[in-house]
């Protein structure tokens, strides 16, 4: 009998031991094996982007830039990539993330960065103003539309559940406002000769009077409209068609009648960003612009800034009946106080405050 | 000696017969509320679990793999594993000495000491996160001062550590100073007239007893800091191949709707947890008490 408890206790140790042996031994695995890998490449270069830029860079453009970048100087670099929401990112970046290059899905993120000092080159310096791509906000439903759901206008009826990521976090959720609010706007101009500001207040709360959850970026609200949640999801066109070119998109894109164009940004973080560092940065942020990387962002389901002929590569784009930019709403800086502070944030989110 | 060991285990066999006897009809009302119980743990409990593996082994070995044997996925589990293993060995360290002051000496202010040690457990982990950051971030109130010589611990690899280092420490703490108030004085008074230093007591007397404890602890704090992610997903910056965690991998593929890619490391990650804690209750007799 006690034989049997020193043999099993002996046998217990020894399991204990080998697991910890080979825990210890996966964790050293790269050192010890160092020797066989190849030195590590010189430079590095850190983007921090928004969330649904997560595959296009990563898989896609970060790889064709290392290409780009070896065939034209013969040496090697690294990449590495965060992607979560726009608002996440930049508060990231402000709390001292070594991001060199900040891809924001908003104008106004990038101006808090510039305003804390951290961005000191100039966007609107940059190839079209810094944006690097486009695509419209546009409304996902369940297959087969079952709520008939086609415009902003239509999502205000009941009982519609809609999920919206979260403008607190994701730049994505303040070009939907925009949308939501904007295309109301058009519309009325369209038909009576002006806007309706009445008529865009009470579209953007029936909206919001039927979102049932709440998301930090736009691709977690996708990954929670996917799971089953909601009948309507606001969002980017770019998470639709991403969808279409690899066939597993299971619900409809419903382009609205009228909707904005987003517009992603590039902004070099300067306060990360060494004299050595300089050229890899600066060569990063204009191969943003150039056909290849245009290119891909097109077949990655974005709108090219750079040619409008590359967007009818593409077979999944819908055509647009009236779009519009931020311009038309004066600009981010105006829309921003008067559609999203004034009228979302201090009529809207307070008439729905329990 | 056999004979009066065998015939006292056929009394307590006798008396646990009789007891089972007795007991029988409790046992059968016992049915239906143990029944009701499982019904109710189970989908709280067992089946989330048993959901992780499902997925993860859903498409089969090859999906699996391929997800877990990619640069990141690795990075992130072995970068989790190093943090852990850290973060245990120096709470350990730290944790045994802030114990032995606790138990073995009386000074004022010992017990708002005390409190303040065990406060990690009562303190949210993502206030955790947030505090570093406003103390360490560039805009902190130490930060401000160490960002322009070049020191910006947070977003980085120490910055985790910091964050784990902090979320843990009452672990360890709990692990060996009950050990510690209990141990008897005497041994190491003997030990001091037979001419040991306090540094000989401590290592050849004291040590020794709180072997258990230290075990336990070190275990409790690897398997913490293995699952940690309130804090750490404030103060690492996510950043992929550099400071991106396990759990902060498996919560941005989620995000992303790889739900393969963070099956695979969860499961991994619960698998890991799984045995650890195995071993702690197999080897750990306070564990085992408090748990069996």
């Amino acid at each position: 009998m006690p034989k049997i408890t020193i043999a099993k206790k002996a046998i217990e140790s020894t399991a204990t031991l080998f697991f910890f042996a080979g825990l210890f031994a996966y964790i050293a695995w790269p050192w010890l094996n160092g020797f066989r890998l190849k030195e590590p490449p010189p430079h590095t270069l850190v983007v921090y982007g928004f969330s649904i830029l997560q595959e296009v860079m990563s898989g896609r453009i970060f790889p064709a830039f290392q290409r780009h970048y070896q065939q034209k100087t013969n040496k090697r670099i690294q990449i590495l990539g965060s992607f979560s929401g726009s608002g996440t990112t930049t508060n990231h970046i402000l709390m001292g993330a070594p991001a060199q290059v900040a891809l924001l899905s908003t104008p106004g993120n990038a101006a808090r960065l510039k305003q804390a000092g951290l961005v000191r080159t100039d966007w609107a310096s940059f190839p079209f103003r810094g944006v690097i791509a486009r695509t419209p906000v546009v409304i996902l439903v369940r297959h087969g539309n079952p709520k008939g759901i086609h415009d902003f206008s239509d999502l205000v009826r009941d009982p519609i559940a809609i999920i919206h990521p979260d403008p607190l976090t994701s730049g994505g959720a303040l070009w939907a406002i925009l949308a939501e609010y904007g295309s109301a706007l058009t519309r009325s101009e369209a038909q009576w000769g002006r806007p309706d500001r009445s008529a865009a207040f009470l579209q953007l709360e029936g909206i919001w009077r039927r979102i049932t959850a709440l998301t930090g970026s736009a691709r977690g609200a996708r990954t929670q409209f996917d799971s089953g949640f909601g009948d309507a999801l606001v969002t980017y066109e770019q998470e639709a068609v991403s969808d279409m070119r690899l066939h597993r998109f299971s619900a409809e894109l419903i382009m609205p009648w009228a909707t904005i164009f987003t517009e992603p940004l590039a902004v070099i973080v300067d306060r990360n960003v060494s004299e050595a560092d300089r050229p890899i940065v600066n060569e990063f942020v204009n191969y943003l612009w150039s056909d290849a990387a245009q290119f891909i962002l097109v077949d990655e389901g974005f709108r090219s800034v750079t040619h409008e002929s590359f967007n009818h590569e593409s077979p999944y784009f819908q055509p647009m009946a009236h779009p519009f930019t931020i311009a038309d709403l004066g600009g981010w800086d105006r829309a921003y106080d008067t559609i999203i502070r004034e009228i979302w944030e201090k009529q809207i989110l307070q008439e729905l405050r329990p | 000696m056999g004979k009066a060991n065998s015939s006292r285990a056929a009394t307590i066999n006798a008396a646990n017969d009789s007891r089972e006897r007795a007991f029988t009809p409790l046992r059968l009302r016992l049915v239906v509320p143990v029944t009701l119980l499982s019904l109710i743990m189970a989908p709280l409990l067992i089946l989330p679990l048993v959901a992780i593996f499902f997925f993860a082994g859903r498409g089969g070995f090859p999906v699996f793999w391929k997800s877990f044997s990619g640069a990141e996925s690795q990075f992130a589990l072995r970068f989790s594993l190093l943090i852990a293993t850290f973060t245990a060995l120096i709470n350990s360290i730290l944790g045994t000495a802030v114990a032995y002051f606790l138990a073995k000496y009386r000074f004022p202010g010992k017990r708002p000491l005390s409190i303040v040690m065990n406060l990690p457990v009562a303190i949210p982990t993502v206030v955790v996160g947030t505090s570093l950051l406003l103390l360490w971030g560039p805009l902190g109130l130490l930060g401000q001062y160490l960002d322009p010589i070049g020191f910006r611990p947070m977003f980085a690899p120490i910055g985790v550590l910091m964050a784990h280092l902090f979320v843990t420490f009452p672990y360890m703490l709990g692990a060996v100073k009950p050990v510690l108030e209990e141990f008897e004085v005497t041994y190491e008074e003997a030990a001091y007239t037979m001419g040991a230093g306090p540094w000989k007591t401590f290592w050849y007397i004291t040590l020794p007893a709180l072997k258990g404890g230290l075990f336990a602890g070190t275990l409790l704090t690897f398997a913490h800091s293995l699952g940690e992610f309130g804090a750490t997903v404030m103060v690492s910056g996510n950043l992929r191949l550099r400071t991106q965690t396990a759990p902060l991998y498996i919560f941005a593929q989620f995000e992303a709707g790889n739900i393969s890619a963070a099956n695979a490391v969860a499961a991994v990650l619960a698998l890991i947890s799984f045995i650890i804690f195995l071993i702690l209750i197999r080897f750990s007799e306070t564990e085992q008490k408090r748990l069996l």
